[in-house]
């Protein structure tokens, strides 16, 4: 890097040198050459700019930075925070909190359009739980970070649970039903899929 | 129709074309937006251009009720920081002061400050300034009439709607990473949640002791109106800092080049600053930086030499954005501390003005630590050393506050004495044996600093930028000996042309990139990527760089009879 950079400020010197001797030969062909120079950078810049950050900015194709489009939300679906997605999914819909989940019921509250207590029996928990298959959508819950502003105990937790989410179901759905196993995963269910699962629906 | 009635029009036509592609990308984001939210992808944004327009209007009426020297084309581009500003900083006083954290208390403290700011002026005589852009339209006694103020109203309108609306479209190029997602943004959201800064202290406050408030009580902002992301904040505000510069540019130039061709050179700069890859990158980023660039460059331009009489407004101004900058990063004070020195050396305003304005950031900075400290009992287990409990991070905070206070306030009469036109050439050698000292300190890291500088700048993501930059300031290096056009039209040889001077605009952007390089030696800063934090705070100058190195080459662009 040190040679890179001795290399560029040696070219700097030259540069500079050869435009101070322009100046003085001929005055309009260094006044040409610098604005071409600068229309130059211009160029590259944009084109590289349109290379590098468009549609969407990928270090070594893995850490994705942003996106070009699409943000109303900050979830994108292709980032690392794919957990984001929680905010725009409660912000229109109630969620039934069962017991299970209780711990997240002051984030349900605040960002959640209403709440309501579920009282699942333990059954009831397991058999939603086993299903977890059914749920199209699971990414690290790494909002947990910010639930630990709420729940200093969730400091403690050395794994950052999981949220499962029944994402392929959501359309026309205004109720989730939300429970969590002991390691602090988080379920959450759209209405429909949670009475296929009890079998409330017949 | 003859092009002033054109011009008088565009404002129009630009607010139709951008509701025209807001109620078009309302149409596009439809699908994916009902499919996720089951709500109503037309609220949605309309909420969006109402939280901006919000902002806008606040701002515009306080910056109408302390107006005194500052013409209305700035009024408007400084409508939204200080706005932004006013929101912080009512946010935090009801945070700090223990006060339950609400939408409408923010507001009636806003409300409540611009009134009395109304009253002060009332009451001293004072009256409102009608909004113009120029002289003209106006009655037999010198005032503005009814007419031309309802259209100047109609323009500013019709430009801040089609702003909002451009930048609501959720088509706007927005960065996230780790840190905007989990210490602003989420972090904005937790505040909302528990409204108080009390109910967040924990064994590991991290977020009090190592973040600055300020942007995730932007971020909070958006969560009260129902909104999931802070990026039409930002998108606004890069739109702003675009036409600040362009006008920056434009006036400075003016005078030399003549309105056609100073218009064409204020877009040529805009162009070469949108275009810088660092550039592009950093301000489209959600993170304290960017927000640390916008007001740099704002806090440098209320203090150029041009603004020939000293008011009112741009001190509250100044005032207003220096505090911005302290609540934005921890070390945030410290560039503070420079820009202040920098305006006591260009004789801005009386060393006692100085001193008042520089006060609120210096209370703040120390009652916040204190408060920390003493208050709350805070306490953090993650990056401690680095963070606002730590002593040498106190000490830090207090020389600077120390030094500041006794440079405006006593040493600037001897150092002017004895250095007199000097002084910047001083300061500036004063710095660079600082950064020489702390680099000695210990030579083996002190490498590793500057081969991850090296590094940095030739990295990903900075593209050809570096190569636009090291030509700009060959540029400006050779001016003095470039032949300027004289009145009447002929080249003017350099012998006849005075020596360039060192002043205030240079002496700002030498002395930023040293303390932002003395802050990050001394904490030791050698990662590499574009993700650096001493990179990134590098790279708030760029615009007052472009700005600076494009006036100064702005002869080049003259018209030689």
């Amino acid at each position: 890097m040190f040679k890179e950079a001795f290399i560029t400020v040696l070219c700097f010197i030259g540069v500079y040198v050869i435009l101070r001797v322009l100046i003085k030969k001929n005055i309009l062909l260094a006044k040409r050459l610098i604005i071409g120079a600068l229309a130059l950078t211009l160029l590259l810049n944009i084109c590289y700019n349109v290379y590098a950050f468009f549609p969407a900015l990928a270090i070594d194709g893995v850490n994705y930075l942003g996106d070009a489009e699409d943000n109303l939300f900050i979830y994108n679906e292709k980032s690392e925070f794919r957990d984001q997605i929680l905010f725009p999914t409660l912000q229109n819909r109630t969620v039934r909190i069962d017991e299970s989940a209780a711990c997240y019921a002051l984030f349900f509250r605040t960002f959640a359009k209403s709440t309501e207590t579920l009282s699942l029996t333990e059954d009831e928990c397991a058999m939603l739980i086993s299903a977890q298959d059914m749920l199209s959508f699971s990414a690290p819950l790494k909002i947990i970070h910010l639930m630990n502003y709420a729940f200093p105990s969730y400091a403690e937790i050395s794994e950052v649970p999981i949220l499962y989410l029944d994402e392929s179901n959501l359309s026309g759905e205004d109720i989730l039903v939300a429970a969590s196993d002991d390691n602090g995963n988080l379920y959450l269910f759209t209405q429909k899929a949670y009475l296929e699962v009890t079998g409330y629906e017949q | 129709m003859n092009n002033k009635r054109i011009m008088n029009l565009l404002p129009f036509l630009f607010c139709a074309f951008s509701v025209l592609l807001l109620v078009v990308s309302m149409f596009v984001n439809r699908g994916y937006f009902y499919h996720l939210t089951h709500g109503s992808v037309v609220w949605y944004q309309t909420k969006q251009v109402f939280a901006l327009l919000l902002l806008f209007v606040i701002g515009y009426v306080f910056l109408k009720v302390i107006q005194h020297h500052l013409p209305e084309l700035w009024v408007c581009l400084l409508a939204f920081p200080t706005a932004v500003c006013l929101w912080c900083f009512c946010s935090e006083f009801l945070l700090l002061a223990d006060f339950t954290y609400r939408f409408w208390r923010v507001c009636f403290l806003m409300g409540a400050g611009i009134l009395a700011c109304y009253l002060f002026r009332r009451a001293k005589h004072i009256p409102l300034q009608a909004a113009a852009f120029s002289i003209g339209k106006t009655t037999a006694d010198g005032k503005v009439s009814a007419r031309g103020r309802i259209a100047v109203y109609g323009r500013i309108i019709a430009v801040v709607v089609g702003v909002c609306c451009l930048v609501s479209t959720g088509w706007t190029y927005v960065l996230f990473n780790y840190d905007s997602y989990f210490y602003f943004s989420d972090y904005g959201k937790a505040l909302t949640l528990m409204m108080s800064y009390k109910d967040i202290v924990s064994d590991n406050s991290f977020v009090l002791t190592n973040i600055g408030q300020f942007l995730p009580l932007v971020s909070s902002y958006m969560t009260y109106w129902g909104l999931d992301s802070g990026a039409p904040v930002l998108s606004f505000f890069i739109v702003n800092l675009y036409a600040a510069f362009g006008v920056a540019v434009y006036e400075q130039v003016h005078a030399r080049l003549g309105t056609k061709r100073a218009a064409c050179f204020a877009g040529l700069s805009l162009l070469l600053l949108a275009s810088c890859s660092a550039f592009f990158m950093y301000t489209h980023w959600v993170l304290s930086n960017t927000y640390i660039l916008f007001y740099l460059f704002f806090l440098f331009y209320l203090g150029k030499d041009h603004w020939n009489t000293p008011s009112v407004d741009r001190a509250l101004l100044i005032g207003l954005y220096a505090l911005a900058v302290t609540m934005l990063r921890k070390d945030g004070l410290i560039i503070v501390c420079f820009i202040f020195i920098c305006y006591s050396v260009r004789k801005l305003y009386s060393s006692w003005i100085l001193a008042l304005l520089f006060l609120p950031s210096a209370a703040y900075q120390l009652f916040y630590i204190y408060w920390l400290r003493h208050i709350i009992y805070a306490r953090t287990s993650l990056a401690f050393g680095t963070s606002l409990l730590s002593d040498n991070f106190m000490k830090l905070v207090l020389l600077g506050v120390v030094g500041t206070f006794l440079y405006l306030l006593v040493m600037h009469l001897l150092a002017e004495r004895v250095l007199k036109r000097y002084l910047r050439h001083a300061m500036t050698l004063f710095l660079i044996a600082a950064l020489c000292y702390f680099m000695s300190e210990n030579l083996i890291r002190s490498v590793d600093f500057v081969d991850a500088w090296l590094r940095n700048f030739g990295g990903f993501g900075f593209g050809f930028c570096m190569l636009q930059i090291l030509l700009l300031i060959t540029l400006v290096l050779l001016m003095p000996y470039f032949p300027t056009v004289n009145a009447a039209g002929t080249l003017k040889p350099p012998k006849e042309q005075k020596p360039s001077r060192y002043g205030y605009t240079w002496f700002f952007v030498i002395g930023n990139v040293l303390v932002t390089l003395i802050i990050y030696r001394q904490k030791s800063n050698t990662e590499v990527g574009i993700d650096n934090s001493g990179l990134r705070s590098l790279y708030q100058i760029l615009p007052v760089f472009y700005y600076a190195a494009m006036t100064t080459i702005a002869p080049l662009f003259e018209k030689r009879k």
